[in-house]
């Protein structure tokens, strides 16, 4: 899983039919110090993750499938959960 | 789904068959705050695409083995485009006080 912070959101009229109807929030990859990591990636949310908040992303494409309902979809990235807090041992 | 500016397509005469019907885009890794009309950096790469998307047009696509997934029957592809972005808010953190959000529109 991915850690990452929310840093925006991303807009589509034009898009794979699984996508309708999903969020879509530009989360930004963080390392364990809270730095950048990487390109942003855009993961789709159910759980109404808010702005600048960390949350955990799943890279897994199979447990999305059934998310979203059928074994026919491209998607992989999908917000699993928001951090309260978290300490670096 | 990850992000990519579109730059060109490719255009092929002798196809697997399971394309039929596919158009090919070629594409960059793209991330948000780049100055204005200023490429991305990185290798450019093949996107596949039933979408319609053109030259100029910020797209979020799929790599790996989720890229196969949305075919019927199995075929070798590991660039899906899911998505047409039209407008994309980045608003990182530390941009304090009034954050002025940088909204790439569909030109």
């Amino acid at each position: 899983m991915i850690l990452a912070r929310v840093e925006g959101n991303a807009v589509s009229t034009i898009q794979h039919p699984t996508l309708k109807g999903w969020r879509q929030l530009l989360c930004q990859p963080l390392t364990a110090e809270g730095e950048v990591d990487g390109y942003p990636i855009l993961a789709i949310d159910d759980l109404g993750a808010g702005l600048h908040q960390r949350v955990l992303i799943s890279s897994d494409g199979k447990a999305l499938s059934q998310k979203v309902g059928t074994r026919y979809t491209p998607l992989r990235y999908a917000i699993i959960a928001i951090l309260d807090e978290e300490s670096v041992a | 789904m990850k992000l990519a500016l579109v730059i060109g397509r490719v255009v092929l005469n002798t196809l697997d068959p399971a394309y039929k019907g596919a158009r090919f885009l070629l594409a960059l890794p793209w991330k948000p705050g780049l100055p204005e009309g200023q490429l991305p950096k990185g290798n450019s790469f093949v996107v596949y695409d039933k979408l319609g998307a053109s030259a100029g047009d910020l797209i979020g696509y799929s790599d790996g083995g989720e890229a196969a997934a949305p075919f019927a029957e199995p075929t070798p592809c590991d660039a899906y485009n899911c998505a047409i972005i039209d407008r994309i808010l980045h608003q990182p953190p530390e941009t304090a006080a009034t954050p002025e959000p940088a909204v790439a529109a569909r030109s």
